[in-house]
């Protein structure tokens, strides 16, 4: 009676065994199928800010870079109180790498005067916004308080003059994107003329700039917060 | 050897539980359903995590022993498997591996019936080899030990138990464990819950679709030929130049967006769709009997309502599949209703108004994408493609149900968001060459780009350069209204200096594209594309 039992027992036992190894994806062969699929899966998973209220405010593609979500290699002295400041919202370092670069730098509050400049609100002739939207950048971006040491003078001879004012913006600019691990060196920016940037860990400078927060990402292009307009070289 | 042994109590008269031992077989019985536990449970677990996305497939054990078990065949071996199996060598290969876990299944068991103490080393031993089999799996982390170590636990708990279950021994011998009499009833039914929990979570595991088993489903769709194809000289009409967007965009390419966290993993097999709400008959759909429906074929832009000004969130392919407007007149709608509220596997929802599916456009439930199944994540098995309107009020992926409302009675996922509730698509236009701030040699300067208006259709082109006229582009064919148009304008670049570009479209009503910028929130952007560029010296 007792054998009777256990053997039933031993029976149910092997008939578990076997739906277990039947319940993973079937096969090891199988299995590799589905981990190409998962991870296929997996780099096709929205951006972890997904998540997060502030950037649940729009449809927005998923981040085929998945590995920067996690707020990645974020470089500065400034980035903490950059944080602090815009904590959450499309301003924020996880709200910014939603859109693409105007438009991302255009919720920034620290920004306000360098979006004013390359939307046509400083000099109407001179509208960046499409065009820094369009492709792979690297933006050095002065924040507010770097243009407040520009004198009024040259500041009211850029509201007419579209080719210097062109020519301060796009020194700004350099084609492709460089994260902090790479940003170091010369590189040339779209305006012709190259910049320097030196250091290294938290502190980067651009030519006689100090990198305040760097490496943030947006759609199309990375970031890095400077505290000083950038003069190109008189040619 | 029996299972049970009668030792004399002593005292006569006095009522005393008869001593029974497990025995050997009892003890076997054990090791299996510890082990049975272990894996029935980490299985699960792992089929869990996989399936809202945390885990890898590394996270499953027996996948994770097999293929190492594999990699460590020797190649005799493996020849031997293929030579006396053929196709099904690797099942082989997995039937011995599970055969050997059994086996040390066994051991297990007998060795805790003498010296239990050893036998939980010996099994952590083995959950440790088996840990270092889902680390060593490629794309594993320390996440995907978690289902190993539940189990494990939970195995190892078993046998703790089973151990307490026996008795000190009521005269003191120095014998091992196995002289010690077991509460009888309570092992039989910890043998028999350990058994039906493993057994229940081994079922439950098989359950749950995994990404395997949705490939698989994919990949055995027979696609049926639509009764009405669209005939479209394509190749005829795409313009030549480099850099250009494709006039068709291949899957792989097609932009996506969604909520989903984790891909929905539906199978044809146990997709269904439910047409309800305001309608005279309730419809229940299988895949099967919608591709048993008469289909259409059909070539259809899609865009997305986030879209910028002169991005990239368009995508044109050929769709397959059955017109809504011929399922809902199967439903029956009943008069009052102008919304149709539809839902996806994965809880998102989407409120189309109901006229722009009845309306004569080639709105579609659609289970096929530029001639193959559907994509897992742009949808599959079934989803719904609906010309003019932005995504968000029509192209619902991983579609399970359609309810026939009013607009006044439901909001829909983006909707809720503060997003339009109706959304017919806006006159756009972008520039795909030259590149932003582009330095270009004096010279001819091919301007192209793409432009749409999708279900009113796209008349003209204009393209202007610094403050000069609007001058006409050339497009591709006007092939229907739901697709887009491509673009091409020569420029004379021979002025050295910044220039800026710009474009607009004007559709077949005679609208021209506004300039007005307004950005993607609540109902689409407008403004004009343009691109600043530098013609040397």
């Amino acid at each position: 009676m007792l054998i009777k039992r256990a053997l039933s027992l031993v029976a149910a036992a092997g008939l578990a065994v076997t739906l277990a190894a039947c319940g993973s994806s079937a096969t090891p062969a199988a299995s590799s199928a589905s981990s190409a699929a998962s991870s296929a899966a997996s780099s096709m998973m929205p951006s972890s800010s997904m998540a997060a209220p502030s950037s649940s405010m729009a449809p927005s593609s998923s981040s085929m870079s998945s590995g920067d979500a996690m707020g990645a290699s974020l470089v500065g002295p400034g980035c903490a109180d950059y944080a602090k400041q815009v904590p959450t919202g499309a301003g924020s370092v996880d709200g910014m790498a939603q859109d693409p670069v105007a438009t991302a730098a255009s919720n920034n509050p620290l920004l306000t005067t360098l979006v004013a400049a390359v939307s046509g609100k400083v000099n109407p002739q001179v509208d960046l916004v499409n065009t820094l939207n369009s492709g792979d950048f690297t933006v050095f971006a002065p924040v507010d308080s770097a243009f407040a040491k520009i004198d009024a003078g040259t500041m009211d001879t850029l509201k007419t003059n579209s080719t210097l004012l062109s020519g301060i913006l796009t020194y700004h600019v350099v084609a492709g994107q460089l994260d902090p691990g790479q940003v170091v060196g010369t590189h040339p920016t779209v305006n012709g003329a190259s910049l320097t940037v030196t250091g290294s860990g938290d502190t980067l400078k651009v030519n006689d700039a100090s990198v305040i927060c760097g490496g943030v990402k947006t759609k199309n292009a990375t970031v890095y917060l400077i505290d000083s307009v950038l003069m190109p070289p008189a040619s | 050897m029996t299972t049970s042994e009668r030792v004399p109590t002593g005292e006569p008269g006095v009522a005393s539980q008869t001593p029974w031992h497990e025995g050997r077989l009892g003890a076997a019985a054990t090791g299996v359903v510890a082990v049975a536990l272990a894996l029935g449970i980490a299985e699960l677990l792992s089929a869990l995590g996989r399936w809202v996305g945390v885990l890898g497939a590394s996270s499953s054990p027996i996948v994770a022993l097999g293929q190492t078990f594999i990699q460590f065949t020797p190649e005799w071996l493996k020849e031997l498997a293929i030579r006396t199996f053929g196709e099904h060598d690797k099942d082989a290969l997995t039937a011995g591996m599970l055969l050997t876990v059994l086996i040390v299944a066994i051991g297990i068991g007998l060795i805790h019936r003498t010296r239990p103490r050893v036998a939980f080393v010996v099994t952590l031993g083995l959950l440790v080899v088996a840990g270092a089999a889902v680390l060593t799996r490629p794309g594993a982390d320390a996440l995907d030990l978690i289902p190993l170590a539940v189990g494990g636990l939970v195995g190892v708990a078993f046998l703790i138990a089973v151990a307490r279950s026996r008795l000190r021994p009521a005269t003191p011998t120095a014998a091992d464990d196995s002289a010690k009499p077991t509460d009888r009833r309570r092992f039989l039914s910890l043998l028999a819950g350990g058994a039906l929990v493993a057994a229940a979570a081994g079922g439950l595991a098989r359950l749950i679709p995994s990404a395997a088993q949705v490939a698989e489903s994919r990949l055995r769709v027979t696609l049926p030929t639509a009764a009405d194809q669209q005939r479209l000289d394509v190749d005829g009409t795409v313009l030549p130049v480099a850099g250009l967007t494709p006039f068709v965009t291949a899957n792989a390419d097609f932009y996506r967006v969604d909520t989903a966290y984790a891909v929905p993993a539906l199978t044809t097999d146990t997709w269904q769709l439910r047409i309800h709400g305001a309608v005279d008959r309730e419809i229940t759909l299988t895949f099967d009997d919608l591709l048993a429906m008469p289909a259409v074929e059909r070539m259809i832009t899609l865009t997305c309502v986030s879209n910028e000004v002169g991005g990239k969130l368009a995508g044109n392919a050929r769709w397959q599949g059955v017109r809504l407007a011929d399922l809902l007149e199967m439903a029956g709608p009943q008069g009052g209703s102008d919304c149709v509220l539809s839902t996806s596997a994965d809880g998102f929802t989407v409120t189309t108004p109901l006229a722009a599916l009845t309306d004569g456009r080639d709105a579609l439930l659609a289970y096929a994408m530029n001639g193959e199944p559907l994509p897992v994540e742009h949808g599959f098995p079934v989803r719904m493609v609906v010309p003019g309107l932005y995504g968000y009020v029509s192209a619902t992926k991983w579609v399970v149900d359609l309810e026939i409302t009013r607009f006044a009675d439901v909001t829909a996922y983006w909707t809720q968001r503060g997003w339009s509730p109706q959304a017919p698509i806006k006159t756009a236009s972008r520039i795909d060459v030259p590149a932003g701030f582009a330095r270009l040699t004096p010279g001819t300067v091919a301007v192209a780009g793409m432009a749409w208006a999708q279900h009113r259709g796209i008349r003209g082109v204009q393209v202007q350069i610094d403050d000069g006229p609007w001058q006409d582009a050339t497009l591709s064919g006007e092939l229907t209204t739901d697709i887009w148009r491509q673009w091409s304008f020569p420029w004379a670049a021979t002025d050295p200096g910044i220039h800026t570009i710009r474009c607009r479209a004007v559709d077949a009503d005679g609208m021209v594209q506004t300039d007005q910028v307004q950005g993607v929130m609540p109902d689409g952007s407008t403004g004009l594309d343009s691109r600043q560029v530098t013609v040397t010296a």
